[in-house]
């Protein structure tokens, strides 16, 4: 099962991105600020697939230091940040160091949770095929020192 | 006469003249040294040279004596102070009451500057009847400054003795002229610099223009005595200038009386920028009289000079005289006068850039209070939004293929689906609210790069204008480029929503006429667009007309206020948005068509030649 994680400080924000990504079979965990997301990525069993981040909560870095803190626990794992409308310039940052994709969380005219269940999806492909890639890499190694 | 004279003489505080002349010598060195004394004192103009032409009456024992001043105004002289005897109200009124006697003593001395003293008037000038019969002798001199050129006036003594001045006599009362020059000088310069502190005082800090504009007005006046003065203003946007401030005929006229850009003598003024000082208006080619303070065959003397503020010549100032009455006795205006009238246009203009200036920054202030505003509520609204469009997401699920929709009725699901539609309508033009909301706050906040003005107005029309639709698109750009910095997200959102504006307010038909065209250095602006920043290396002007509505002349500045809106969609932002973003690109923009023929949008982005691409 896809676990993915999403740290926002809006309650509501939280739980309906949890019971969107529920119905579509994902596993999820929230976490309500920057600390518990780090702490949750930290002390997770296993890393998270993809984590859904605000970008804006402490302040307005909150999502770089997620994604950092995501990418530092498994380089794999695909984040996506989410920013106030036209707030582009720090989303374009994360995107710079890694960052999945990002969602503009109040783009009119557009049903945001069907667009974030599509990139949500399109992340995991990732993931999972870089988690492949690593693996046949590995066996390839493997192999050869073998 | 005789016994008058004795009369006087006895009334007189000095003694008989002595044929030898050395104590009337000394006399005449007492008085001069307690004028002169006098002259540097408190007292006014007035009773200054009441004294002198006392003093000169009764030292030079003479009948009578007068001073005469000039009137700038009327390029005539006018009675001062009198002295000594014949001198009642009726003698008083009609001593200078003939104006168009040129040829009197009085009005010669006034027209060449040369003083004259006749010993015999019945035999040296057979023909000339004095306006007072009695007098033999007449001693007439000039109240002049010679560095100046203008004769302020004239004293004026005579005597009904024959050879009664002597050298001597001219040269004391030439003394006292000069002296009187000195002060009518020194009191008219100080009025002119109080004048012009004042109206400096006043221009900084007069929160009601239209009156701070008449005035000016007065002041000029008190400074510059004239028979008429009429203060015009180039219209923002306009390409005309309209009468805002006068003093007399043309008073009804305020805001109705209009020259355009170079119509007329005042129009060409704004137009060439330079100033214009004539004898007669008429002289000049331009000449028409649109509007006229003064009736036709009556205006004199004619001076304009143009109000230049920061973004070029905002109005003319213009002052007139009636035509002299005495050809002998021109009543143009000076270099002087012309200076000063330029320094007042100087103050005139600076008070304009103020103003502009403080309008900018109350908006600015206007727009750091919103963004703060934006930044502490729009990032909550948006996140409560973003939770009400999942509770709709999820809704909608539950209406339509959730997994228990065997437990909801046909009718029910029908009803309730255009609710659901109807609330995910509302929950859109909530975020476009705010989305056009956070555009206005960081429409200032730009992140620029090399561009060329031509190339970006050509693809926002490709992209934005509606292919289908009728309305006609005319495209008139420069061949020449227009290397600009710009955000080019921004400017890109500026420009659409101008074309955008354009088709919504046509409906059906109309045209779309878009140009960009190139404003070398130093050349005017094609219109009065108000920009705080100079471009040393010219201006890209892009322009959007259209044949909608059209803006009325009141609104044309409004239509930039945030919050201004004809139509019923959106907070009216939309071009305080575009305002925002031209003038962070350190342009500006204005809307310059014509009630009911259309609307046209002016932007100017300063030209940046050096940049590498």
């Amino acid at each position: 099962m896809i676990r993915v994680l999403v740290v926002d400080d809006e309650e509501e924000v939280r739980s309906a991105l949890a019971r969107r990504l529920d119905r579509e079979g994902y596993r999820v965990n929230s976490a309500g600020s920057e600390m518990e997301g780090l702490v949750a990525i930290k002390e997770a069993e296993a890393p998270f697939d993809v984590i859904i981040t605000d970008m804006h909560m402490m302040d307005i870095n909150s999502g770089v230091r997620i994604l950092e803190g995501a990418v530092s626990r498994d380089i794999f794992t695909e984040v996506i940040v989410l920013t106030a409308y036209g707030n582009v310039a720090n989303a374009v940052e994360c995107m710079k160091r890694g960052a999945f994709d990002y969602v503009e969380k109040n783009l009119p005219g557009i049903d945001v949770f069907e667009l974030i269940v599509l990139k949500v999806e399109l992340a995991a492909q990732r993931r999972r095929q870089s988690v492949q890639t690593l693996r046949r890499l590995e066996d390839f190694q493997a192999a050869e020192i073998g | 006469m005789g016994s008058e004279e004795r009369q006087h003489s006895g009334a007189g505080s000095v003694d008989r003249r002595s044929p030898t002349g050395g104590r009337l010598r000394e006399t005449r060195w007492e008085t001069l040294a307690s004028l002169s004394n006098t002259a540097i004192g408190g007292e006014a103009d007035e009773d200054l040279l009441q004294r002198f032409v006392q003093g000169a009456v009764d030292t030079l024992q003479a009948t009578r004596g007068f001073v005469a001043l000039a009137e700038a105004e009327y390029g005539g002289l006018a009675l001062g102070p009198t002295a000594g005897t014949g001198w009642n109200e009726e003698t008083r009124r009609d001593r200078l009451a003939d104006r168009q006697n040129t040829n009197t003593l009085t009005a010669q001395v006034a027209s060449t500057g040369r003083a004259i003293c006749y010993d015999d008037l019945n035999r040296e000038l057979p023909g000339y009847t004095p306006y007072f019969p009695d007098i033999r002798s007449a001693l007439v001199v000039p109240i002049q400054l010679k560095l100046e050129g203008c004769v302020r006036g004239v004293i004026n003594i005579e005597s009904v003795r024959e050879g009664a001045f002597a050298e001597d006599d001219i040269a004391f009362v030439s003394a006292l002229a000069d002296l009187a020059a000195l002060r009518l000088a020194m009191t008219s310069l100080n009025a002119r610099e109080r004048a012009l502190v004042q109206m400096g005082r006043e221009l900084s800090v007069s929160p009601d223009p239209d009156a701070l504009m008449q005035r000016v007005l007065t002041i000029t006046h008190e400074i510059l005595r004239f028979e008429d003065c009429s203060l015009f203003f180039l219209e923002p946007g306009a390409h005309r200038l309209v009468l805002v401030a006068t003093r007399g005929a043309l008073t009804p006229h305020i805001r109705k009386a209009t020259y355009a850009l170079g119509e007329g003598l005042t129009g060409w003024v704004a137009a060439q920028d330079v100033p214009v000082r004539l004898p007669d208006p008429r002289e000049h080619p331009n000449y028409k009289g649109l509007h006229r303070e003064i009736a036709e065959g009556e205006t004199g003397a004619f001076i304009a000079v143009p109000i230049k503020a920061h973004s070029g010549v905002v109005g003319v100032l213009r002052a007139l005289r009636r035509k002299s009455n005495s050809p002998w006795f021109p009543n143009e205006f000076t270099q002087e006068d012309q200076d000063v009238l330029e320094t007042i246009a100087a103050q005139v203009g600076t008070a304009v850039d103020n103003a502009q200036l403080l309008a900018r920054l109350v908006q600015s202030e206007r727009m750091a209070a919103w963004g703060e505003m934006s930044a502490m509520n729009s990032h909550m609204i948006g996140n409560r939004v973003f939770g009400i469009k999942g509770d709709l997401n999820e809704l909608e699920y539950v209406v339509g293929k959730g997994p228990d929709n065997e437990t909801l009725s046909d009718l029910k699901r029908s009803s309730v689906r255009p609710l659901l539609e109807s609330m995910k309508n509302g929950i859109f033009r909530l975020e476009e609210l705010l989305a056009e909301f956070r555009d206005f706050v960081r429409a200032t906040a730009l992140a620029t790069a090399p561009a060329e003005a031509t190339e970006v107005t050509r693809n926002v029309v490709a992209e934005t204008f509606p292919r289908r639709g009728n309305i006609i698109l005319t495209e008139r750009y420069t061949s020449e480029p227009l290397p600009i910095m710009a955000d080019p997200i921004k400017l890109v959102r500026a420009l659409s929503e101008l074309v955008e504006n354009a088709v919504t307010f046509q409906g059906e038909g109309g045209s779309l006429e878009v140009e960009t065209r190139l404003i070398h250095p130093g050349d005017p602006m094609p219109y009065a667009i108000s920009v705080s920043y100079s471009s040393p290396e010219g201006w890209a002007l892009i322009s959007f007309s259209d044949q909608g509505p059209g803006v009325p002349e009141a609104d044309k500045d409004k239509i930039f206020r945030p919050f201004y809106t004809s139509r019923p969609r959106g907070m009216g932002l939309g071009l305080a948005i575009v305002k925002g973003i031209i003038e962070a690109h350190h342009g500006g923009i204005a809307e310059v068509g014509t009630e009911g023929q259309g609307a046209r949008f002016v932007i100017i982005l300063p030209l940046k030649k050096d940049i590498v691409q």
